[in-house]
C-alpha cells in the first residue's frame, strides 16, 4: 500500500492536547506528517472548534497553532461530508447511536463533529481517495466507533485505524506532567 | 459517580474552616505532594514548591492540626505522611465529596494556568464537575464534545480542562 494513499484525520482533542504543551508538540505533529508523507486533515467542524476565532480569554492554550499549521501545509481542512452518499449518512447516524450508547446518553447529545469525522473517513474509502484511513483522537468513544463501524461497509479491519495522540507520536505524551512524583 | 443528572447548584466555596484546603492552592499542593511522596521533609516541600521556608512551616502546621497530614517519624527533621481525605459536605440536601483527587486538581492550579482559569470561570463546583467528566473521559464513556454540550461550554474549553485533569485521574 502506498503511503500517499493513507489519510489521517486529527480530532480537536489531540490538537488541544498539543496546544497545552507548547509549540513543540505541533512541531512533533508536523514531523510525523512528513515522516508518513501525508498531509493531516481536519474536518470543517474540528476547524471551527480550534481555529483562532474560538480562542477563549484567559486560557493559555486556547490559541492553537492550527492556522500556522495550515499555512505550513502539513494540515488541511476537508470539505464537509457528502450526505447524498447514502452510506455516509447512514454511518453518521450509526456513529451517533454508538457514541450515545457508549456514553449512556441520549443521541441528541452527540455532536455532529464526532459523526462528521467518521462520515468523512468512510467517504474517502468509498470514493477511492484513500486505501486506509487513520483517525487520531483522544476521545475513546469516537475512536471505538471508527474501528467498529467502518469495516461493516465492506472494508478490511486494517484499512481503518484509531490512534490516540500518544500512539501517533509518543512524544505527544511526553512531559505529561507527573508534578508530584 | 456519574456526571449525568448531578446537581451542583450549591457552591463548594461556602464550606467551613476545613475547606481552607480548597481555597488555598499552595496548601492543596503541599498536601498532594506529601500524599505522593511519603516521608517528606519541609525542605523537600520548599524545594518542590519554591516557597519561603516560613510559609512551608506554617502551612504544614495547619495541615497537621487539621488532621490532613501526620508526622511519620519521631526524630528530626520531621517527616510527614498524608492521611486519606474523604469528607462529606452536606448542605441544603446536596451532598459533596472532598477527595484527594479534587485537592490535587486544585493544587495543580498553582502551576497550570488553564486549571486556574477554569476555576475563575466556573468556581470550585465547576472544577469538581469537570473532574467527574475527566474520570468518565479516561474510562472511555464520554467525549469532550458531550461534556461541552452538557455543561454549555465550548468544545475547546471542555478539551482544555479534560486534558489538564488527565494526570489527576490517570494515576
Amino acid at each position: 500500500m502506498d503511503a500517499d494513499r493513507e489519510i489521517v484525520f486529527l480530532d480537536s482533542s489531540v490538537l488541544i492536547s498539543c496546544g497545552r504543551r507548547g509549540s513543540g508538540r505541533f512541531q512533533a505533529l508536523a514531523r510525523e506528517a512528513k515522516q508518513r508523507d501525508v498531509v493531516f486533515r481536519i474536518s470543517p467542524q474540528v476547524y471551527a472548534e480550534v481555529s483562532g476565532e474560538t480562542a477563549i480569554d484567559g486560557y493559555e492554550s486556547s490559541d492553537l497553532a492550527v492556522d500556522e499549521a495550515l499555512r505550513e501545509g502539513w494540515l488541511k481542512v476537508t470539505e464537509s461530508p457528502s450526505y447524498s452518499i447514502s452510506e455516509v449518512s447512514k454511518i453518521m447516524d450509526q456513529s451517533r447511536r454508538f457514541i450515545a450508547t457508549a456514553s449512556d446518553r441520549p443521541e441528541d447529545i452527540v455532536e455532529k463533529a464526532d459523526t462528521e469525522i467518521i462520515g468523512l473517513s468512510l467517504q474517502m474509502l468509498i470514493d477511492g481517495t484513500a486505501d486506509q484511513v487513520t483517525v487520531v483522537t483522544n476521545d475513546i468513544p469516537l475512536g471505538q466507533a471508527t474501528e467498529a463501524l467502518i469495516p461493516k461497509y465492506g472494508f478490511a479491519a486494517d484499512q481503518v485505524a484509531w490512534l490516540t495522540g500518544g500512539d501517533l507520536a509518543p512524544e505527544l505524551d511526553e512531559d505529561f506532567v507527573p508534578e508530584f512524583e | 459517580m456519574s456526571t449525568k443528572g448531578a446537581d451542583w447548584n450549591t457552591p463548594l466555596d461556602t464550606g467551613g474552616e476545613a475547606f481552607e484546603l480548597l481555597r488555598n492552592a499552595r496548601k492543596a499542593w503541599i498536601y498532594t505532594y506529601i500524599r505522593h511522596n511519603t516521608d517528606t521533609t519541609i525542605d523537600d516541600v520548599v524545594d518542590s514548591l519554591e516557597i519561603p521556608q516560613r510559609t512551608a512551616y506554617d502551612y504544614i502546621n495547619d495541615l497537621e492540626s487539621a488532621g490532613f497530614i501526620e508526622q511519620s517519624n519521631e526524630g528530626r527533621p520531621a517527616r510527614y505522611a498524608a492521611r486519606e481525605i474523604d469528607l462529606q459536605l452536606v448542605q441544603d440536601d446536596v451532598q459533596r465529596q472532598i477527595t484527594p483527587a479534587l485537592i490535587e486538581a486544585i493544587a495543580r492550579r498553582e502551576k497550570d494556568g488553564d486549571i486556574d482559569t477554569y476555576i475563575e470561570r466556573h468556581g470550585l463546583d465547576g472544577l469538581a464537575v469537570a473532574l467527574e467528566y475527566a474520570r468518565e473521559y479516561a474510562d472511555g464513556s464520554v467525549t469532550h464534545r458531550i461534556m461541552a454540550r452538557e455543561q454549555e461550554i465550548s468544545s475547546l474549553e471542555a478539551g482544555i480542562i479534560l486534558d489538564a485533569l488527565r494526570p489527576v485521574v490517570e494515576e
